[in-house]
């Protein structure tokens, strides 16, 4: 058994962090932390923690996508009935808001070992955690992560055009 | 060496390649501009994705509530799946895996002592389960008084973990008093099994079965030397006597004739049992779990409805405007009603603002608010526009009187090739509606000849030096109208 205090102190607020800009959801994200850590305390051992921990969140939140699909929507539909009834946020808040939404669009285009790769490099992994994560050899992160970095800049950026471009035309 | 690999520069700039490696694209990159280039723009990308997901963290607000009870109004709102609450975990989780064994003395000193063993069994079991400790929890009666056994029971888990999540609930339900409809309001005192509540049910059936269990293996073994009060009543009262409960408690001297002073201790730990029970029944039913609905109207003092005027559920974010016949209904999500009382307002523009204090605890409520007149009042309104990044649309501070049109919304649409923004103020007695329409000027002659298609409404269309078409429509006077053109648009010439 391990010193859970200490995983949880060290590494929660990290594979929160990384779970809340996976999956856009951070009350989702802490229970998969949660989740992640109680799993943690029954593992023996455990050579790399860290990548332990992001592996083991990482197939938690495979496993959960799978079975609560329907659930996810129903949770879509309260967030749209919730949000229906708050007043209109203000102007920052609008703003943030769009760029948020605009990472998250250019985020989830990518591909789910491109992304996965990313966040967990966000988060501090090296190469040789991020690579026993995802099952892939150390060598391919550095292309992996090239290629994620890339076309996660270029398709915000793409968005931010036409975000504009629509401003644009609101403007006139 | 050839050029570089951007994978390969990616890695050299997170500092992951072995040091001869690394020398030689230093090396290289030194000597050739082609890779130089590549790696400053590697580095603008690092940069800039970094950036990108960092935007990500600022998760919008109205999707995770923010509340007086943080995220947790949230995990009541919506179905879960895994339960323990982040601050309870470390609680939860020894409760998991270690053997608990807590005794309860009574502050009497009685002998009777409860063990409460919490054996993680089957662990392999307990991701699925939603509170492994109650589910796994099982109490064992030491003493031979097996008719103290749930009250013991209960009041020892509360004693336990008096503010435990998982244990609250097990309290609650171990004595049966949380029936099915109390479960899911003891889901909201905090609890962390908020949409397991067939489960939770089901496990409280568990655990009742297993103390039956306990109780009848009591039954038929000799007792330590104290005196067993039950052991020759009929086996079947068991299961009523198994309800601790206030007026139960009136019950037990007499199911005790022999032996009145344990009588009167059980009766005490009963007495205790059901004030847990009855605090904790009270805070549910005090905290509700209903979506709670609030309508009513908003009308003058001289009772014509208004509308457009904003009613604010004050502290939280929900809100609404009346609709034409001054009528509105707000929603108050179960999450963000707590059996708390908050202040109710209704406000419009020249007449001054009404509160009501609202408890959030029955549904649906219905509150009429009647607003007096209030031409005096000289009130600064600050109008927000939307479309925020385009610049200019900074928010505006207008000062003025109550005569300032206030916006309420705005929207661009395109029709016919022209962009059409509409925009909706609320003045005194109702909204108007300004169309403006970047129109060619065939289209403006077009608009400007048709008549307005609704008799009760009236509009004013002109259109100004830039070439802009501007209507300005609404459900009031044609003076009003005219009054917030002036008031918008200063002076027509």
């Amino acid at each position: 058994m391990h010193d859970v205090d200490r995983l949880f102190r060290s590494y929660n607020e990290m594979l929160v962090r990384y779970l809340t800009r996976r999956l856009g959801d951070r009350d989702w994200a802490e229970e998969v932390a949660q989740e992640t850590f109680v799993r943690a305390l029954r593992q023996e051992t455990m050579t790399n923690e860290r990548a332990w921990l992001f592996t083991v969140a990482n197939n938690l939140v495979r496993d959960e996508a799978r079975k609560d699909s329907r659930r996810r929507r129903h949770l879509t539909m309260l967030y749209e009935e919730e949000k229906e009834r708050t007043v209109e946020p203000e102007e920052s808040a609008i703003e943030r808001a769009q760029e948020a939404a605009m990472a998250r669009a250019a985020v989830d285009g990518l591909v789910e070992r491109d992304r996965l790769a990313l966040l967990m490099k966000e988060e501090g992994l090296d190469y040789s955690e991020i690579a026993s994560a995802l099952g892939m050899s150390v060598g391919s992160i550095g292309t992996t992560l090239a290629r994620a970095r890339r076309r996660l800049v270029e398709q915000y950026e793409r968005l931010q055009q036409e975000q504009q471009r629509r401003e644009g035309n609101a403007a006139s | 060496m050839q050029h570089l690999d951007e994978g390969t520069i990616h890695a050299w700039l997170d500092g992951e390649l072995p040091p001869a490696e690394r020398a030689e694209v230093e090396a290289h990159v030194a000597g050739c501009a082609q890779c130089a280039a590549a790696v400053a723009e590697a580095r603008g990308f690092v940069a800039a994705s970094s950036r990108i997901l960092t935007a990500l963290d600022s998760v919008p607000g109205g999707v995770i509530p923010a509340s007086a009870t943080g995220s947790g109004a949230a995990r009541r709102a919506a179905p879960r799946r895994f339960v323990a609450s982040r601050a309870w975990m470390a609680v939860a989780a020894v409760l998991v895996l270690s053997t608990v064994t807590v005794i309860a003395t009574r502050p009497s000193g009685d002998t009777a002592q409860l063990r409460v063993a919490a054996a993680a069994r089957d662990q392999k079991e307990a991701p699925e389960s939603p509170i492994p400790s109650q589910e796994q929890a099982h109490a064992m009666k030491k003493s031979g008084r097996s008719e103290e056994l749930d009250s013991q029971a209960v009041g020892a888990v509360a004693r336990v973990a008096p503010d435990s999540p998982a244990a609250a609930p097990a309290a609650a339900s171990a004595g049966g008093k949380a029936a099915a409809g109390n479960a899911p309001a003891a889901m909201q005192s905090r609890a962390a099994a908020p949409s397991e509540q067939p489960k939770s049910v089901d496990q409280t059936e568990r655990l009742k079965s297993r103390l039956e269990a306990e109780r009848k293996t009591t039954l038929v073994r000799p007792s330590d030397g104290a005196p067993r009060p039950m052991a020759d009543a009929a086996p079947p009262s068991r299961n009523a006597e198994a309800q601790p409960s206030a007026n139960r408690a009136s019950d037990k001297p007499a199911a005790a004739p022999a032996a009145p002073e344990i009588a009167k201790d059980m009766a005490e730990k009963r007495e205790d049992a059901s004030s847990v029970y009855d605090s904790l029944s009270a805070r549910s039913a005090a905290i509700g779990v209903r979506e709670i609905t609030i309508t009513g109207r908003v009308t003058s003092e001289a009772g014509a409805p208004l509308a457009a005027a904003s009613v604010v559920l004050e502290g939280t974010h929900i809100a609404t405007t009346t609709s034409a016949d001054g009528s509105y209904a707000l929603h108050v999500p179960a999450a963000r009603a707590n059996g708390q009382t908050a202040p109710l307002v209704a406000r419009l523009m020249g007449y001054k603002a009404a509160a009501a204090p609202i408890a959030l605890a029955d549904t649906p409520i219905t509150h009429d608010f009647v607003l007096a007149a209030n031409p005096l009042s000289l009130s600064e309104v600050v109008v927000t526009g939307q479309g925020a990044a385009a610049a200019g649309a900074r928010p505006r501070r207008v000062t003025g009187t109550d005569e300032s049109p206030v916006m309420v919304s705005r929207s661009t649409s395109m029709d016919s090739g022209d962009t059409v923004v509409t925009t909706t103020y609320a003045v005194r007695g109702g909204t108007v509606t300004l169309i403006e329409r970047s129109a060619t000027q065939d289209t403006l002659q077009r608009q400007m000849a048709k008549a307005p298609d609704d008799t009760h409404i009236n509009s004013i269309t002109w259109s100004d030096s830039s070439g802009r078409m501007r209507t300005l429509r609404g459900a009031v006077p044609p003076d009003e109208l005219e009054r917030v053109r002036t008031a918008l648009f200063g002076a027509t010439p």
